[in-house]
């Protein structure tokens, strides 16, 4: 007997490909015939490879497994044992076959629910300007900080004077300025607004120097805006 | 002039006293305004009813809108009430307007149903049901979609990271709760050739 398998349909993974052997052959899920099975299984990994298709450990795993299986059933059954049930050796096969089934069932029929409430238009969500609720607020890696850090530095335009000063600014100095920023704002700071009076790079890059520091330290955690995208500096109490 | 306005107030205010208004209404009202579903006992605090009182109004609401066939239609979604149009003016919507219900391939489908089922789920259990790997981008895709959420993590070795489904689930597929959960049907036996 022949068995045309579409070639659109690449497995992902060998139970896949048995549940649709079982299907595509009414076979009984719950006494699969494993000569057949193995043999129909085998001869369709034959086919990929003859099509130049690789096939996956996973799939050689599963041919080894049925064939393991096919052996076990051939061995007759002792005498002294019939009183006790043999264990039948498809019995995880089978099971693994019957979840996925299952699943398998479950995905038309939430598809169905998809498109029964894709007849059904809600109201628009506006996401309100004042809704700065805290649980939009998400806490960010260093990466992201850095992101926006970049984003800052690339406003400041270079002066294509070049005047040696001394340092004006050191990065103490910014620490305490962000700390006395957080004791006036309740603990949380605007990432932009720590750099509001800043007018050169260099200013910039200390204060953000500063940040990186109290960030080290573990006394501050850097939030973003999941909507709006603000960072915004939190003092760890 | 000043006499009037008095008078005006007065019956204002008196009408608030009274309490004189359609609890129906006021759960019209209160589903128009809102754009996220709105939970039973939110009705009952905002119309002074008990529960089940208001769940009736909801119902009779939800007749009379189909009664006189309206643009609108209430949908019972993740324990709670929210308007949307009528279905049967989604074909004739959809020329206009977009649902903006994201589309996703059947593999994406197939893992968020496993998760749906059998939350909460690591990644591996979900591997082993589908018996095929599940790629860190398939879950992204739900993640970012906000269909799934991260529920903690499995006490066990490597305490890999659960998964779960979200409200956004539950609206994406108007659903009104877990249990609601299309049923999978008892395995039937195939025939044997």
């Amino acid at each position: 007997m022949e068995y045309n398998i579409k070639l659109e349909n690449i497995y992902e993974g060998p139970i896949a490909l048995l549940y649709d052997l079982v299907v595509a052959g009414k076979m009984n899920i719950f006494d699969i015939p494993i000569g057949k099975i193995t043999e129909q299984y085998i001869a369709y990994l034959n086919y990929l490879r003859s099509i130049d298709i690789e096939i996956g450990s996973d799939f050689i795993v599963m041919a080894a497994t049925l064939m393991h299986i096919k052996s076990q059933m051939l061995i007759p059954e002792k005498v002294t044992d019939t009183n006790r049930e043999r264990e039948d050796p498809r019995r995880e096969l089978i099971e693994k076959l019957l979840e996925y089934q299952k699943f398998k069932q479950a995905v038309p029929l939430l598809e169905e629910k998809r498109r029964t409430s894709a007849e059904l238009f809600f109201k628009e969500r506006k996401q309100g300007l004042l809704d700065f609720g805290e649980e939009h607020w998400i806490e960010i890696s260093l990466y992201d900080l850095l992101n926006a850090f970049a984003g800052l530095v690339s406003f400041v335009e270079e002066s294509s004077f070049i005047q040696i000063e001394p340092e004006p600014f050191t990065v103490a100095m910014k620490i305490n300025f962000i700390n006395k920023q957080l004791q006036n704002y309740d603990g949380v700071v605007f990432f932009g607004d720590l750099f509001s009076d800043s007018y050169t790079k260099l200013e910039i890059v200390v204060t953000f120097l500063a940040l990186l520091e109290l960030v080290k330290e573990g006394s501050v955690i850097i939030q973003q805006h999941s909507l709006f995208g603000d960072i915004r500096i939190v003092k760890v109490t | 002039m000043d006499e009037k306005e008095n008078i005006i107030k007065n019956e204002i205010v008196e009408a608030v006293d009274s309490s004189e208004f359609d609890p129906k209404s006021i759960i019209e009202a209160v589903l128009y305004l809102e754009e996220k579903p709105v939970s039973p006992d939110f009705l009952s605090e905002v119309c002074g009813l008990p529960t089940s009182r208001v769940k009736e109004l909801v119902e009779e609401l939800r007749k009379d809108f189909e009664n006189r066939k309206a643009g609108v239609q209430i949908n019972e979604i993740a324990n709670g009430y929210i308007l949307s149009t009528s279905r049967h003016l989604g074909p004739y919507l959809k020329k206009f307007y977009s649902t903006k219900k994201p589309a996703f391939s059947q593999t994406t489908i197939e893992i968020l149903a496993i998760i749906a089922y059998k939350q909460p789920i690591t990644r591996l259990e979900i591997e082993a049901i589908r018996g095929a790997t599940v790629t860190s981008a398939h879950l992204k895709v739900l993640l970012e979609r906000k269909l799934i959420r991260i529920a903690g993590r499995k006490n066990v070795v490597g305490h890999p990271l659960l998964y779960a489904t979200t409200r956004e689930f539950l609206l994406y597929f108007g659903l009104k709760d877990l249990d609601s959960l299309p049923t999978i049907k008892e395995i039937r036996e195939m025939e044997i050739i």
